[in-house]
């Protein structure tokens, strides 16, 4: 019975993260976004070199997630990924989808790659600590969780977005 | 009353005559009617026959394997030859005027690229003309010909790097009448094969007549009387016999074939099903297949001059082969062109000018050649694991890999130069990989790269020697409160006893012992008696543990020689467990292919890029520092003769007893190559690790974009100034200072005396001034 409510509370916090965490957008858009938005909204310098825009792979990629269809989401964020490996927020959304798809594991070494490439964008890695700490407690640890939480907490506050 | 009975009257007791006539008549009528119905019985059990074999046929195509596509997007790193490179491999034709699909123009760094319509794994893409503006090695811009708008992303159709033949040695390639097949190609086909073919009913008595005085006129056979739904009923159905059953049962089946389906449907089957050519055990089916084989394009490329050609194969694909008998089908194909004039499909000036083109043909049978044999054995064996060969062989399916042409050529090219100043034993291989997605880009299995035989880079394994230093040193730096960069660790003598209970003194490669040295150093100049020292203090267990996690070999007995490399790799093993290092830790299992799709394109299974955690990223950030030391100032110094130091390679030599082997394994900021050097024989070599495999990567690397390594640190790890005699911590205008990450919290607790002074003497520079 625990684990019923444990994985409800988990479920239902998920979808909050993926759903709610970009205060700038949509919050129907879930989860997979533009990798542009960071460097529009935080006004954080970016490396102009070898830089993709691969923002319609994104919106493609964020289609077929909502459709339904994660395994063409993420062959579409893995084009993306290749193209533009250093883009923290490829990975991220990577993570999401497989998120989704209830292969936790991976989404929390995913949301661990994209934190290895975020720098000092803020909000990119506090939407990876929290989808870190919701993998966790979908595998049922709780101290894990919520040390991801307190890695959460403790990110120098960011400028806001809006 | 009927003559009979007159007859029988005027014959008076004729009754038994009478009888015998009744019977006879009746006989007759029985015979007539089993034959009628016997008859129809046939042709019904024919029609069924056809039918069922027409509708349900499946044509036998051999499995295409692709290279993967090139990504075109604005600032890309990519020079304008590795561009030429690639174009050449997916059989792009260098052209001088507007290029149409599957053709490019290049005058210096500007490029006109017209790409073919393309069915990717997921997805369609349209042909599309495209200008490329190069400025050094980098795509400046990039724009759609026609309309002039930037293109942000395009992939150029891939090249065919191979093909899994079905059993039977039958091979096409399916063509669409509507939409693949050149209006030209079809009339030259029916004036000189079958020129009643859109009015007749399956077999033309009229053109049997027409053949027949076409070949009297011209004194030799021209033109042949069977109709082509008669060449394609003999070709599904029947046996090559000359005989009138024959014949006669063509001729059924043709009119059958034609009632049933029409001009349209059965003159596509044709156009797949004739037989045009013979490559070794292959026979090339199909007018689809047979452009690629002789021309090595696609059918709706290929100009009038060679669409005659294809068209004159069909009367003798050996006796006119224009590879074989250059002259005999040239000759063939001037025929074809006059009977299209005679025929009113083609003007004589277009004719005449046709005529004077060259045959075109490759010199090598166009997508055929199998170029790549070892990536393919890669392919293959990974495959193999979801699919059965026939399955694989037989229904057309398309396969997408990871192979990137150019960084293949790189690595050929490099391997073959360096091998050729050595002996001519000597033998290599070359594994490249992409550092984020585990996507192996090349694979290269010996000297000889065209020579599908003993494939080195999988299936050679040899002792890793000092390539297995990482292992011990990462064990080492993920126990922070122990080991820094800088702790002092003895490179001294050491006397242990091997695996048959014998006395073994590990040497160092120079002989020589440097006492204390920073641990780094035993690294960055591969000290053998300091890495054991090390890793005995750690403890076999751990070692093993870590290069586990690595996703290196581990042997089944553990003895302290594995702390010398004394453990069989092959190449790609090696490229595995240094993909995990080059990907700060996060391991991925290396992949060969992307997708399998069926001759539609749906997607049969996909292979997805998956991570994995081998080590935390911070001791895997400070030994990728010790890596890159090795190149800096390590055993692979000499690679700055290829390499500009601002890529910040990382990488480690490897040499084992004796110099029977040279490793070299090095990564940039997106390619991990691995390259070993040494003999079938196991005899000695007389290379190093840098003076035998080192050279083939950085003659590799040269020619490849660099990618420099990001050495920003992760979270949690600073860089701070150290006395490597010492291994205190001292300030930047010290003697011999050297800069080191450490992790947080973990720095060296001593301060050098030149700190101490140094601090003192701020103070007093600063209150003197």
């Amino acid at each position: 019975m625990a684990s019923l409510i444990r994985a409800i509370v988990g479920t239902a916090l998920a979808v909050l993260i993926l759903a709610g965490c970009a205060p700038t957008k949509d919050p129907g858009e879930a989860g997979i976004e533009d990798p542009e938005d960071d460097a529009r909204g935080a006004g954080e310098p970016t490396e102009r070199e070898g830089e993709v825009d691969v923002s319609e792979l994104v919106a493609q990629a964020q289609a077929a997630s909502q459709g339904g269809d994660h395994q063409r989401a993420a062959g579409l964020l893995e084009r993306a990924v290749r193209v533009a490996p250093r883009e923290a927020r490829i990975w991220q959304n990577l993570a999401v989808v497989r998120y989704r798809q209830g292969r936790y594991e991976e989404a929390q070494t995913l949301a661990q790659r994209s934190n290895r490439l975020a720098g000092e964008k803020q909000a990119l890695r506090e939407r990876n600590w929290a989808l870190i700490s919701a993998a966790r407690r979908q595998l049922g640890d709780e101290a894990g969780a919520q040390e991801a939480e307190q890695r959460r907490d403790a990110l120098p506050t960011r400028d806001t977005e809006s | 009353m009927s003559d009979a009975s007159r007859r029988s009257k005027k014959a008076g007791s004729g009754g038994a005559q009478r009888r015998w006539r009744r019977w006879y008549g009746v006989a007759l009528g029985t015979c007539l009617t089993i034959g009628v119905i016997g008859g129809a019985g046939y042709v019904y059990w024919l029609d069924r026959w056809v039918t069922r074999e027409f509708e349900g046929r499946r044509w036998s195509v051999a499995a295409r394997v692709f290279a993967r596509p090139l990504e075109l997007f604005p600032n890309r790193q990519l020079s304008p030859d590795n561009l030429e490179r690639e174009l050449r491999s997916a059989n792009y034709e260098r052209v001088d005027a507007e290029p149409s699909p599957g053709q490019y123009s290049r005058s210096q760094q500007r490029f006109h690229v017209h790409t073919r319509d393309f069915q990717f794994s997921d997805g369609y893409q349209a042909g599309q003309p495209l200008v490329l503006r190069f400025e050094g090695d980098h795509l400046r811009s990039f724009r759609h010909a026609g309309s002039g708008e930037s293109l942000t992303l395009v992939r150029i159709d891939p090249a065919v790097i191979g093909r899994i033949q079905p059993n039977h040695n039958e091979d096409r390639e399916l063509v669409r009448l509507d939409k693949d097949v050149p209006r030209s190609l079809l009339e030259a086909l029916i004036a000189v094969e079958d020129q009643g073919y859109t009015d007749h009913f399956g077999v033309d008595p009229a053109g049997i007549l027409r053949a027949a005085w076409a070949n009297i006129r011209a004194g030799s056979v021209v033109q042949g009387g069977s109709t082509l739904t008669q060449q394609l009923v003999k070709n599904l159905y029947l046996s090559n016999e000359r005989a009138l059953g024959r014949k006669i049962n063509e001729a059924i089946m043709a009119i059958l074939l034609d009632a049933h389906y029409g001009k349209a449907p059965i003159l596509q089957a044709y156009l797949n099903e004739v037989y045009l050519g013979q490559d070794g055990e292959r026979a090339i089916h199909g007018f689809g297949l047979a452009s690629r084989f002789y021309f090595g394009r696609p059918l709706d490329e290929i100009a009038l001059a060679e669409q005659a050609l294809l068209v004159a194969l069909v009367k003798g694909p050996s006796r006119y082969d224009p590879r074989e008998h250059p002259e005999r089908a040239r000759q063939r194909r001037n025929t074809v062109l006059s009977v299209m004039v005679d025929n009113g499909y083609l003007d004589a000036s277009r004719a005449r000018e046709a005529k004077t083109q060259p045959l075109g043909v490759t010199k090598e049978a166009g997508d055929e050649t199998l170029p790549h044999p070892a990536f393919m054995d890669l392919v293959r064996r990974h495959l193999q694991r979801d699919y059965a060969r026939q399955a694989l062989a037989n229904d057309g399916i398309r396969v997408f890999t990871t192979l990137a042409p150019h960084v293949q050529q790189a690595a050929e090219t490099a391997l073959r130069r360096r091998l050729n100043r050595w002996h001519k034993r000597m033998e290599g291989a070359v594994v490249s990989v992409d550092v984020d997605t585990g996507e192996v880009e090349a694979i290269v299995g010996g000297r000889d790269t065209r020579y599908a035989g003993f494939n080195r880079a999988l299936a050679a394994r040899r002792p890793m020697g000092s390539l297995i230093k990482p292992a011990i040193y990462l064990t080492a730096l993920a126990r922070p409160g122990q080991y820094g960069l800088a702790t002092p660790i003895e490179d001294q003598p050491i006397t242990l006893q091997d695996r048959r209970g014998e006395r073994w003194r590990p040497a160092n490669y120079d002989g020589d012992y440097l006492g204390s040295i920073p641990l780094w150093r035993g690294l960055a100049e591969s000290r053998n008696a300091a890495t054991v020292r090390l890793g005995l203090d750690l403890g076999l267990r751990a070692v093993v543990s870590t290069l586990d996690e690595l996703g290196g070999r581990v042997p089944d007995t553990v003895y302290p020689s594995l702390l010398l490399g004394a453990v069989d790799q092959s190449p790609l093993g090696v490229a595995r467990f240094y993909q995990s290092l080059a990907a700060e830790g996060f391991r991925t299992p290396l992949r060969s292919v992307r997708a399998v799709t069926d001759s539609e394109g749906d997607v049969l299974s996909r292979y997805e890029l998956e991570l994995d955690r081998a080590a935390p990223d911070r001791p895997v950030y400070l030994a990728n520092h010790a890596l890159e030391r090795v190149v800096s100032e390590g055993t692979a110094a000499d690679l700055s003769n290829w390499i500009d130091g601002e890529v910040n390679v990382a990488g480690k030599t490897g040499t084992t007893n004796d110099h029977r082997d040279s490793w070299f394994a090095g990564f940039t900021g997106d390619r991990l190559g691995v390259v070993w050097v040494g003999r079938d024989d196991n005899a000695r070599t007389g290379l190093t690790g840098s003076s035998g495999a080192m050279t083939v990567w950085g003659e590799m690397f040269s020619r490849l974009e660099l990618r420099p390594r990001r050495v920003d640190p992760p979270a949690g790890v600073k860089r701070i100034w150290v006395d490597p005699g010492t291994g205190k911590r001292t300030a930047e205008n010290c003697a011999g200072a050297v800069r080191l990450p450490y992790i947080d919290g973990r720095s060296p607790q001593g301060r050098s005396d030149c700190l101490q002074r140094n601090e003192g003497d701020g103070w007093l520079q600063e209150w003197l001034r």
